[in-house]
């Protein structure tokens, strides 16, 4: 149980009560530390998935665990904290806020968490130096100091702010959600090399979400949704 | 480490959208100039109002309502329908309560200013505001027969100085043909401003308005009749009438008993009226007016707020994948109803202070225009308790303005959830 990042168990999720359910996972589990691959396409139940996985939708039936904690004990606001404190999120596209520097940009998690603001404090002596660690980790030093905005990256530039916003504070679980399927393959794999021997330094557990399966031979495990999901596997029998 | 950050937040995504905010900042900004100018006026008007008179027990004239007996011989606004007899005068004037009095005969006017006959007391007893004497700018009070005593304002419009000659127009129109340019008065003195209507008057003495009449009967000049000035001075000139006079008693007691018994006069008709009730009855009249200029003006405000309400609200679509990125990092819907309400409430709070700010600009800019125009003489003062309370107001308003997009962000983001919606 310790050594389990995260674990969901007879997980049903519909949204009606009318409606047919769009998720039924008996079991999934990832290991602390573990590098999870998980292949969805679309109507596999994805985003669905990720939703639960966050606590912001909650499930009809069975647990959600992360770390342990079981997300259906803790309150809406409880489930946004621990969020906070627990999960880096990565988006397909336009992760990052336009109104905010990169360097904001990559302290957002910290404004709503006080341990992963500490831990990114205690990583290089204050925050906001841990945000320009990564970020020149991911090789935008060039792109801080030349005050560049979001909107002026390059989308591969982009995503690699938004991993250094996922991993600033180490949280032991990061969750990204096709954030490679606007890069070109050189860039697909520099991405990951970067996102994975980053999470690997902390020892965070990866879920990392795609239909692109050539990009399996970076994880330790491939998980098909559609295999796991038996809410997807009816869906494509009668369809 | 919650609400500063998302104040933080909140001003840089404003900043961020800030065409539709400045405009939005704006129109909130004129509104509060707008209240806060109207208050300013109905203050200051209310309080140079109360301040005509000061000090004076009773205000005596001819039978007619309080407020038209005020009206005509404090703010020298309409007519006397009557006048009292010299007699009733002399009679009420030597009563034992008396302390002193001073007699005003009005109907004759000098280039739109109304000429007031009175005598050398009015200058000591009149007084206005909080029990202030007249005092002279130059020159003394009427000495000649044909001296005049000019208020502040008609001096500096008319350009009058000490010794110039001015011809009074018989009743009040313009220079009509009508005048009494036989008997020219002399400038022998100019009052300091007052802020009241004494400023727009020209005093001579009762004489005098006796001498420019001694030939004249029902409005016109009697034809064939020609009195010089010279002559009129070797003439007995006790009036026949005035059309009111001023009244201090000996103690204030002694005010209310003397009223009763002047409107319980025998010989004549008159009315007593105590100046502080009369004041407050025409104030009073004069409140619905105050009041929907004030409602005008919250209306104006809530007008601006409701603008802010739609430019958030209006926003709340394009920011979805904005709200979703914020719930991703660990926001709750509570942490989006409060980025809202502090956005509401930056524009808010920033429109009060702009609106503050153009409120004394639009001050400095219209004070000279409003004094010279209306005789209403405006302080630059610090912001009062009143004034900060309707900026507080405001910016109160606004944040209740804000919970309306506030909580469709809330509800938003618990139906979008960290799904990006583009």
């Amino acid at each position: 149980m310790s050594d389990e990042a995260v674990r969901l168990d007879d997980v049903k999720f519909r949204w009606r009560s009318d409606a047919p359910p769009v998720l039924d996972i008996p079991s999934l589990s990832a290991r602390a530390g573990e590098r999870l691959f998980i292949s969805g396409p679309s109507g596999s139940g994805k985003t669905t998935l990720l939703n639960l996985l966050a606590g912001i939708s909650q499930p009809e039936t069975g647990t959600v665990e992360i770390m342990g904690t079981d997300l259906s004990q803790l309150s809406g606001g409880g489930r946004d904290a621990f969020r906070a404190d627990t999960i880096g999120f990565i988006f397909q596209m336009f992760n990052l806020l336009p109104f905010l520097s990169l360097a904001e940009n990559v302290l957002l998690p910290c404004r709503f968490s006080s341990a992963r603001r500490a831990r990114a404090a205690a990583a290089s002596g204050g925050a906001e130096a841990e945000a320009r660690r990564l970020l020149t980790h991911m090789g935008l030093a060039a792109e801080v100091d030349a005050g560049r905005s979001a909107a002026e990256l390059s989308t591969g530039q982009q995503q690699r702010v938004a991993a250094a916003r996922a991993l600033i504070g180490a949280p032991p679980v990061i969750i990204a959600d096709e954030p490679t399927s606007a890069l070109d393959a050189n860039a697909q794999a520099a991405f990951l090399d970067l996102l994975t021997g980053e999470a690997a330094r902390t020892g965070a557990t990866v879920l990392f979400v795609s239909h692109d399966r050539r990009l399996e031979s970076h994880f330790d495990r491939v998980i098909d949704l559609t295999a796991v999901n038996r809410a997807a596997s009816d869906a494509e029998r009668a369809a | 480490m919650r609400g500063a950050p998302i104040l933080g937040l909140a001003v840089k995504s404003l900043a961020n959208r800030r065409a539709t905010a400045l405009l939005t900042l704006l129109a909130l900004a004129v509104s509060v100039m707008l209240v806060l100018g109207v208050e300013k006026l109905r203050n200051e008007a209310k309080a140079s109002f109360a301040a005509t008179i000061s000090g004076t027990d009773l205000v005596v004239g001819a039978r007619s309502g309080s407020i038209q007996l005020l009206l005509y011989s404090v703010f020298r606004i309409g007519n006397a329908t009557n006048n009292i007899s010299w007699q009733s005068y002399k009679e009420i004037a030597a009563r034992p309560e008396v302390a002193w009095t001073v007699p005003l005969s009005l109907g004759d006017s000098h280039r739109g200013f109304r000429v007031l006959g009175t005598n050398g007391d009015y200058f000591r007893h009149y007084k206005y505001a909080r029990k202030r004497p007249l005092t002279f700018a130059a020159g003394k009070p009427f000495d000649d027969l044909f001296d005049a005593v000019l208020g502040a304002e008609v001096a500096r419009k008319l350009g009058y100085e000490l010794g110039d000659p001015i011809v009074v127009a018989h009743g009040l129109g313009r220079e009509g043909f009508s005048n009494h340019k036989d008997k020219p008065f002399r400038v022998a003195g100019i009052l300091a401003k007052t802020g009241t209507p004494v400023d727009r008057t020209v005093h001579v003495s009762l004489e005098a308005i006796e001498a420019i009449h001694v030939d004249w009967r029902s409005g016109a000049p009697v034809p064939g009749m020609r009195v010089t000035a010279d002559r009129v001075r070797q003439m007995t000139l006790t009036p026949r009438a005035i059309t009111a006079f001023l009244v201090g008693t000996k103690s204030r007691f002694a005010g209310f008993a003397l009223q009763r018994k002047i409107n319980e006069y025998r010989a004549e008709p008159l009315l007593a009226v105590l100046p502080g009730v009369a004041l407050q009855e025409l104030w009073d009249l004069m409140g619905t007016a105050e009041a929907a200029l004030a409602a005008i003006s919250v209306a104006v405000v809530a007008a601006g707020l409701l603008g802010m309400m739609i430019m958030l609200l209006a926003g709340l679509n394009e920011r979805r994948r904005e709200m979703a990125i914020l719930r991703s990092v660990g926001a709750g819907p509570r942490h989006l109803f409060g980025l809202l309400i502090a956005e509401a409430a930056v524009l808010s709070a920033l429109g009060a202070a702009v609106g503050l700010c153009l409120f004394y600009a639009g001050l400095a800019a219209f004070r000279p225009l409003l004094d010279s125009r209306f005789g209403l003489f405006l302080e630059i003062t610090a912001p009062t308790v009143h004034d900060l309370t309707i900026l507080a107001a405001v910016v109160g308003a606004g944040m209740l303005a804000g919970a309306v997009p506030a909580f469709r962000a809330y509800r938003q983001s618990l139906a979008d959830g960290m799904t990006i919606r583009i």
